[in-house]
């Protein structure tokens, strides 16, 4: 125990693996109850989901949470990197590649486009960065519509299915562990990465830019860094994203994609890996309820409601409501 | 130490600094506490975000350790080891008192994230948890407030925060705006404490700005008085707070003080 202890240095990696471990298991819950018959068929989809979103929301949690920077640019990002995949991919036709050289090209690629667009936060911050990002989701939107001989234009790109691991993302159950598991290995990316001086950098330009220069840091850097991190995790939820659904289509990555992920995170909570989940079960949960209810046009309706009442009685998102009632327990 | 050469300020019309001349740290060996006073919008502040690089300086010179940092920018200084608080504390907020406490080493620390990630800096982490520990208590906290939320803290604590982080960025200069507003009489005095040994200890250029008179004859070696933007006296506090224009500049044209 004391040795496992010390093998441990301060629960950094433990954090790390009993988030990866929880995300797993649940996954295999999901599909134990499925397969006896508890739930329906349908809830392996949602999960898969779930899991696809929390990858994207965690590049939105360093973004936001760690840096205060607003992005309303993150569908776009998912949608580099869903038409990366589609480019790349088997079927569409240019390269069939196995799923590990298509990740490597994924990050890349979504690295360099959070690179692209987060140049202008070394000078710029608040409501002017925001516009930034937003035009630069239009300009991709609208780039996918008019180059329609790379993008396919409205019609989007077919694709054929790939797998990881074995696992086939294009049937549910299967996409669903494979989901976990990459969603798995995204916590502890963000997990370890959250104790670095890098990522104390981050909060430190979130607080005041000044003060963060004060003691050295040049503040365009951890702004920058953030940028690359989180379309990266955008990129490779985009990945999953394409192989999940085998087509992309510009309508999926459009203004109000954007505007949701960016209502997600503040519902969840931006600070904490909880508040990713909140977020990511948020995106799934509430179109699929408003559906139910009367139509999918009420989505908007529903969820800017649960925003307000979420910024009324917990202001930083309901994953504090959790840590709130630990504190007063203690 | 600091060469300030003839630094002239305007924001519009107003002269903030005017042809302001001063050499620090030069007169004594081995570090010592300088006192920067003089009435409100006396230029003291902007003097300080001068030599940090906040605000550009229409002419004149200013040079640290023999190096003219004029055009650098603040974070530029900052590696040079010219480190400062402000007059409004600012922490990161919603963080706790250890992360607040450690970023104050971050000039020491950087680009080595891959290896903070894999864990191969432990030995690196072990010995910076101490020393912040050790910060922490020498500040006057509790061991129980490392773990804290620097946002939950009193007010005389969060300043004490701001100065630990100063402290630990181990600055050749540390410039406080007014490190002692808002104290308790014990915390000033622990401040006092910890700036005089921050100066004799690690030899370090501590320039503070301060209201309180008394605090800084008690503990400042030199200081200069500036008043409408122009430096008016400079030298030992009983020489210099004896002379008659610094009175009738601090405290009006009355005699009977």
């Amino acid at each position: 125990m004391s040795g496992l202890r010390a093998l441990l240095p301060r629960g950094q990696f433990a954090s790390a693996l009993v988030h990866a471990g929880v995300i797993v298991l649940a996954a295999f819950v999901v599909l134990v109850l499925q397969g006896a018959g508890v739930i329906s068929v349908f809830a392996s989809t949602l999960a898969a989901d779930c899991a696809m979103y929390a990858l994207a929301l965690m590049g939105l949690s360093v973004l936001y949470g760690w840096t205060g920077q607003l992005s309303l640019g993150h569908a776009a990002f998912i949608g580099i990197g869903a038409y990366t995949a589609a480019l790349i991919g088997p079927h569409t036709g240019s390269l069939p590649t196995p799923f590990l050289v298509d990740l490597i090209v994924v990050v890349v690629v979504g690295a360099l486009a959070g690179l692209i667009v987060g140049l202008p936060s070394i000078r710029i911050s608040g409501i002017q960065l925001v516009v930034v990002t937003l035009g630069f989701a239009e300009v991709f939107q609208w780039a996918l519509n008019n180059f329609d001989g790379i993008s396919g234009g409205t019609q989007g790109l077919l694709m054929d299915h790939t797998t990881i691991l074995g696992l086939d993302l294009s049937v549910s159950q299967q996409r669903l562990l494979a989901t976990a598991l990459v969603a798995a290995a995204g916590g502890v990316v963000v997990t370890l990465f959250a104790r670095t001086t890098v990522a104390r950098s981050m909060t430190a330009v979130r607080e005041s830019e000044q003060a963060a220069a004060s003691i050295g840091i040049n503040p365009g850097t951890p702004k920058l860094i953030a940028f690359v991190v989180s379309a990266v995790f955008a990129a490779v939820s985009g990945l999953l994203f394409a192989y999940g659904n085998l087509i992309v289509i510009p309508g999926t990555f459009a203004l109000f994609d954007n505007v949701f992920l960016l209502v997600a995170i503040i519902v969840g909570g931006r600070h904490t890996m909880l508040g990713v989940w909140l977020g990511a079960a948020f995106l799934v949960v509430v179109p699929e309820a408003s559906r139910e209810m009367a139509n999918g046009a009420l989505y908007p309706v529903v969820a800017g409601v649960i925003l307000i009442v979420v910024m009324i009685f917990a202001p930083r998102g309901l994953a504090s409501l959790w840590r709130r009632g630990e504190r007063s327990t203690s | 130490m600091i060469d300030i050469d003839q630094v002239r300020i305007s924001f519009g019309g107003l002269h903030a600094l005017d042809g302001v001349t001063l050499q620090l740290g030069d007169d004594i060996e081995e570090g010592a506490v300088y006192g920067l006073i003089g009435p409100n919008g006396a230029g003291k502040t902007t003097l300080l975000n001068a030599l940090t690089g906040f605000v550009g300086i229409d002419s004149g010179r200013v040079s640290i350790a023999g190096v003219d940092v004029t055009g650098a920018s603040v974070h530029e200084r900052a590696r040079l080891g010219v480190v400062r608080s402000f007059q409004t504390v600012r922490l990161i907020e919603d963080e706790s008192l250890e992360d607040n406490l450690a970023i104050g080493m971050y000039r020491f620390r950087r680009g080595r994230a891959v290896a903070e990630m894999l864990g191969l800096a432990r030995s690196q982490r072990r010995h910076d948890r101490k020393r912040v520990a050790d910060m922490a208590a020498t500040l006057g906290f509790d061991a129980s407030d490392l773990r804290r939320s620097v946002t939950e803290l009193p007010f005389g604590l969060r300043r004490m925060a701001e100065l630990g982080r100063v402290i630990l960025s181990e600055p050749r200069v540390a410039l406080l705006d007014e490190p002692a507003a808002g104290l308790e009489q014990d915390q000033r005095v622990q401040l006092a404490d910890v700036l005089r040994s921050l100066a004799t200890d690690q030899g370090v250029t501590v320039i503070l700005t301060e209201h309180d008179i008394e605090f800084v004859r008690r503990l400042c070696r030199r200081i200069a008085v500036l008043d409408s933007g122009v430096n008016i006296a400079w030298g030992e506090p009983a020489t210099v707070l004896a002379q008659p224009d610094v009175h009738r500049a601090y405290f009006g044209e009355s005699e009977d003080v």
